[in-house]
């Protein structure tokens, strides 16, 4: 029986030498340790032991018994060890520098900005509106005051319809709908895009954005316009600006003024944007003429208020230093596509 | 407009005052200056000096060998110029001196030694270009420096006309110099001027007046005129300002319009007997003083004599009734047109003249008489030997009204966020020229005339005028007052910047913008017929002038515009259609989302499921609600006959998808696929958003059941899936498709796989109740020819 054990045993470490396979592992399992194996023949065969040595002989079984199992073991781990490294070095070693062919969106330079210059109105407590491109002479001229053989009714400066109408020339002309539709007081901003009928180069353009903006109170006076444009534009140009207005002329503004700003660009210094004057002129604005509040059905002995106009198509050649205004209205996707959406 | 500083000097102090200072309060208070310099200081060392002797270079035809008296003894010099001889003064730059373009050295020319120049007019910086050397007229002391005889040093500041538009009184330089006055709190000088009363007794020129767009003329005639030429500081002061010295009469019209901003002109003496103001009655041919010949229209305003038209006025006059070099007399106007008559004739015939430029800001009529009295003064001064010889004709068609404008200092304190005194208040209008009376309380302003033309009516300008003097820099920026509220933001508007966000950052697409309206080309080569119900009159491209209603066609004509430079690339725009005209003949607008897709890899039924995968993200994101499609029910002549389908939202159609007819698809390119959807945003946006109401998952176990029918080939998905929805039952179930069959030898059938889920959400279904569905729903499918196949 010992010698038995031996030559198991022998045979056995011979056998598990050649295994590298989790097959061939199963196979000697069941060789050695199934129902028919090897050692269970070696314990059925311990019946016809002596029974003196049969206590001896039992533990020998058992301890090669043992002795199988842990060797099954580590060489299992040893196989799964292998297996696992085979797989690592078969793997395809992918060149993940080829471009993804996923397609990246855009969204249009004056999106992104009018979406800014909402955000930061917003905070402060304005409505944002929307206004029509195609206007009624009225709304785009008389309700702003335009008097009625002003040049900027002509034919060279406004785009006509056949229905006697016009393609709003400003965004002013939503303010008496606005007027109408809110009250006083009110805090509105309402951009849109706006026609004029010249030619177009790469500054001109006729078709582009502005924004407008009304604060009707009370109270509102100028020192409250200076005020607020500071803060407003500190908060759009993201940087801390002083202003100063200068005379301007609106018809729907009484007084009217330009507003500069100091320069974003050299912080007043003086730089070729400037044209070495420290200011540029940004945002034209003034009191709401008492004209145009009465015929937006505003009381005038009680309530007074400022407009201003932003140029958003301006600020979006500003924000992306765009130098042909052309190109916002031109649809070529390879330069139109290179806003990000934030 | 340029304005000089010496000008303004004549009527108010500024020596001591840089010109820096005053450009920057002047621009702060009054106008923009767009620019200021310094003239005259590049040159230096140039003094009167006399040509002795003159004799012709041996070797040479044009160049002239000098003897020139410098008044410090006697130079070489070598001069080309055609008009030098001796005896006449000249300009000279002696060796040191300085020039435009340099410094003179002496020098050898041709072989004789040169120490000096005789300098023209252009090389002093005085004229753009001049023909021969400056003869000086004048008895100057030789060797006398020409800065101590002429004002060739001045600082010029341009102001922006544009900034002027509606400030008629700043036209000329007084008006300027009163603006400076009042900022620099200097006194005003006031303009001398003869007084025209004094030849009231003398005929006058008969002048009619048959328009109303003549609001005065007045005219006077002077004869006994010896001089040809204006003097030296009044043909620099007008090169200074931009404009070309001509002849004496001729110059001081346009010296006294710059100084006062009122135009005048001067006819020759002989010209008219009488004089007509009238619109012309029929077009006419007119030549103008410049040597063209014109055809104006009926309805200009003429300027005429006892027999035609002299002038058109206000703009240019004829070449007929011009000064000449003999003329000796002269009938002078100073007239006042109505403001867009003028600006609609300039305009018309493309000539924008200095006198039409001011006659289009609606001047002061108060100022022809003046202009005249101003303009004999210094004529006068000039050539001592003028006399008039009519009295002054003046016919004054139309006066402004006298304005008179009621406020008080509290108003204006208000307004601006100031505490300004009373007096403060009063000095400054006053030194603008305003009278005031003042009860203690209520300030009754009386306008000046120069400025009640249009500029100044109401208290809310009076307010401006005291503000921009107090100086806007020193108002104290203050925060508003007010009651905090919230607002509410329209739903359409906020809406609109998620979309597109969507658009771009899930589908990957680009924003474009276009114009409103079509491109009367790219459609006709797209094969894209459409609708307009608005036309622009004065479009700039003739044909380009139909209002857009729909937003396909631009954007097709941006596909087919990119589709060289990019191979797959989707666009999209939210942009503004008229659908048609309501009652009163305005448009109705609406906003409508139009978008495309390109590729020249993918399929066409791929492309066309990617944008009903669009139109069904934003439904369910913004809505959350499901898009059911009517296909084929969008008849467009580029949008595909077969595969196109109407967008339903709660059974209302908001747009649609399709892909291109081929007519129009092969035009942009036959290999690759295009697929399209537009979108009725205004209307999408108005759609009620459904709640989202989360649903706890049953607590019992739901059964899948799969089924297997043969039907039709065209049967639509929908379709069969509504009929399938008839069965009656009271279990709950889903019907999802799992797959679709289709060959060639199912002699035009397909096969359908649905998979459904079925359970109920109060018992766990017993096998009866799956049994008995199970044969319910083949049974319904069986009604509407979905026959079961085994599998």
């Amino acid at each position: 029986m010992k010698e038995r054990i031996e030559e198991l045993k022998m045979e056995f470490d011979r056998v598990i030498n050649d295994a590298n396979s989790m097959e061939m592992i199963d196979e000697l399992r069941v060789a050695f340790l199934g129902k028919k194996g090897k050692v269970t023949d070696l314990l059925q065969g311990l019946r016809d032991v002596p029974s003196e040595s049969r206590r001896e002989m039992g533990i020998a079984i058992n301890n090669f018994k043992e002795y199988v199992e842990s060797v099954l073991q580590n060489k299992i781990q040893e196989v799964k060890a292998l297996e696992l490294q085979r797989e690592i070095n078969s793997a395809e070693k992918i060149d993940i520098t080829i471009p993804s062919t996923s397609k990246k969106g855009s969204l249009h330079p004056i999106s992104v900005v009018q979406k800014e210059v909402e955000e930061v109105f917003k905070s402060m407590g304005f409505i944002v509106e929307d206004g029509n491109e195609v206007e009624t002479e009225y709304n785009n001229f008389d309700a702003v005051n335009v008097p009625r053989n002003h040049p900027a009714r002509d034919m060279q400066d406004t785009f006509w319809l056949d229905n006697g109408e016009v393609l709003k020339t400003q965004t002013s002309a939503g303010q008496n709908r606005i007027l109408r539709k809110y009250g006083a007081p009110c805090k509105v901003i309402f951009p849109g895009r706006c026609f004029r009928n010249e030619s177009v180069d790469a500054s001109h353009e006729n078709t582009f954005f502005q924004l407008e903006g009304m604060m009707v109170g009370r109270d509102i006076n100028v020192a409250n316009l200076i005020y607020f444009m500071k803060t407003m534009l500190s908060k759009v140009l993201k940087k801390d600006v002083d202003v100063r207005l200068r005379p301007g002329f609106f018809p729907f503004t009484e007084p009217s003024f330009e507003l500069d700003v100091t320069c974003p660009f050299c912080g007043g210094k003086g730089c070729p944007t400037c044209k070495h004057g420290g200011w540029i002129e940004l945002c034209p604005c003034g009191m709401i003429h008492p004209a145009v509040l009465k015929m937006g059905g505003v009381d005038t002995n009680k309530y007074q208020g400022f407009a201003f106009g932003l140029g958003l198509t301006r600020l979006a050649m500003m924000k992306y230093n765009i130098k042909e205004i052309r190109t916002l209205n031109s649809g070529n996707i390879p330069f139109l596509s290179q806003t990000k959406t934030r | 407009m340029k304005i000089s500083l010496n000008w303004i000097n004549d009527f108010v102090d500024i020596k001591g005052i840089e010109p820096a200072e005053i450009v920057k309060k002047f621009t702060l208070a009054t106008a923009e200056v767009e620019d200021f310099y310094d003239v005259g200081k590049d040159i230096s060392g140039i003094i009167v000096a006399k040509v002795l002797s003159c004799e012709a270079h041996p070797q040479s035809n044009h160049l002239h060998v000098l003897k020139v008296d410098t008044g410090n003894g006697v130079v070489d010099c070598i001069c080309g110029a055609p008009n030098v001889r001796e005896g006449m003064l000249v300009a000279f730059a002696k060796v040191g001196a300085k020039v435009v373009g340099g410094e003179i050295k002496a020098t050898i020319i041709a072989g004789y030694p040169s120490n000096g120049m005789c300098c023209s007019k252009e090389e002093l910086g005085l004229a753009e270009k001049s023909d021969g050397i400056w003869e000086i007229v004048d008895d100057v002391k030789l060797g006398t420096d020409i800065k101590d005889v002429y004002q060739i040093e001045d600082t010029i500041f341009e102001v922006d006309n544009k900034s002027l538009t509606n400030r008629p009184d700043l036209w000329g330089h007084y008006g300027i110099a009163r603006e400076i006055a009042v900022l620099f709190d200097k006194p005003l000088k006031n303009i001398v001027v003869d007084d025209l009363n004094y030849y009231s007794q003398m005929d006058k020129i008969p002048v009619e007046v048959y328009t109303d767009s003549c609001l005065r003329y007045s005219c006077i005639k002077i004869a006994n005129v010896s001089k040809k030429e204006s003097p030296e500081n009044v043909q620099i002061r007008l090169y200074r300002c931009g404009m070309r010295a001509i002849n004496l009469l001729a110059d001081l019209t346009n010296y006294v319009m710059l100084e006062l901003g009122q135009p005048m002109h001067a006819f020759d003496g002989n010209a008219a007997q009488r004089i007509e103001v009238r619109d012309l009655p029929r077009p006419t041919e007119f030549t103008t003083l410049d040597g063209q010949n014109r055809l104006l229209d009926a309805g200009t305003m003429m300027i005429c004599n006892e027999k035609e038209p002299m002038c058109i006025a206000g703009v240019m006059g004829g070449l007929d009734s011009e000064i000449v070099e003999n003329s000796n007399s002269v009938i002078l106007e100073g007239a006042c047109f109505d403001s867009s008559s003028i600006r609609k004739t300039a305009i018309k015939l493309g000539l924008r003249s200095e006198a039409s430029n001011r006659y289009e800001k609606s001047l002061d009529p108060e100022m022809t008489t003046v202009a005249i009295g101003r303009y004999f003064y210094i004529l006068r001064y000039i050539d001592k030997g003028v006399r008039v010889i009519s009295g002054l004709s003046d016919v004054y068609n139309k006066h402004y009204e006298r304005r008179t404008i009621s406020t008080t200092a509290e108003f204006i304190n208000h307004y601006v966020g100031v505490k300004l005194s009373n007096d403060f208040i009063i000095s400054t209008l006053n030194a603008l020229g305003f009278k005031v009376k003042n009860d203690g309380f209520n300030l009754q302003i009386e306008v000046p005339t120069y400025r009640a033309t249009k500029d100044v009516t109401i208290p809310v300008d009076i307010v401006e005028e005291v503000a921009r003097i107090y100086g806007y820099d020193n108002i104290k920026p203050e925060p508003v007052k007010e009651v905090i509220e919230p607002v509410e933001q329209e739903r359409e508007h906020l809406m609109e910047y998620d979309l597109k966000l969507m658009l771009a950052e899930k589908f990957g697409l680009n924003e474009i913008h276009s114009y409103i309206w079509e491109d009367e080309e790219s459609n006709k080569n797209l094969n894209i017929e459409t609708t307009s119900y608005a036309k622009i009159l004065n479009s700039i491209v003739k044909e380009n002038n139909q209002i857009r209603s729909e937003m396909m066609p631009t954007i097709l004509k941006v596909i087919n515009e990119n589709k060289n430079l990019l191979s797959n690339f989707g666009v999209f725009e939210i942009g503004r259609v008229v659908v048609g005209l309501d009652e009163d003949k305005n448009v109705i607008e609406k906003k409508h989302l139009g978008l495309a897709l390109y590729n020249t890899q993918k399929t066409e039924k791929e492309l066309y499921f990617e944008v009903k995968d669009i139109v069904e993200s934003m439904a369910q994101e913004f809505l959350n609600k499901n898009v059911s499609f009517k296909l084929k029910a969008v008849s467009k002549n580029f949008v595909h006959p077969v595969n196109n389908a109407q967008i339903l939202i709660d059974d209302k159609c908001v747009g649609y998808i399709a892909l291109l007819h081929p007519l129009t698809k092969n035009a942009i390119n036959k290999k690759s696929a295009v697929a399209v959807l537009e979108l009725d945003y205004s209307d999408f946006a108005k759609i009620e958003e459904q709640k989202v109401q989360i649903k706890m998952p049953s607590k019992y176990q739901a059964t899948n059941l799969d089924f297997n029918f043969v039907m039709d080939k065209n049967v639509v998905y929908a379709d069969s899936i509504d009929n399938l929805s008839k069965i009656a039952t009271n279990l709950k179930y889903e019907i999802a498709l799992k797959d679709i069959y289709q060959s060639a030898d199912m002699q035009g059938k397909k096969s359908m796989t649905y998979s459904v889920k079925l359970w109920s959400d109060d018992h766990t279904l017993s096998g009866e109740e799956i049994e008995n569905f199970h044969s319910a729903f083949i049974q319904n499918a069986k009604v509407f020819g979905y026959e079961l196949k085994m599998m």
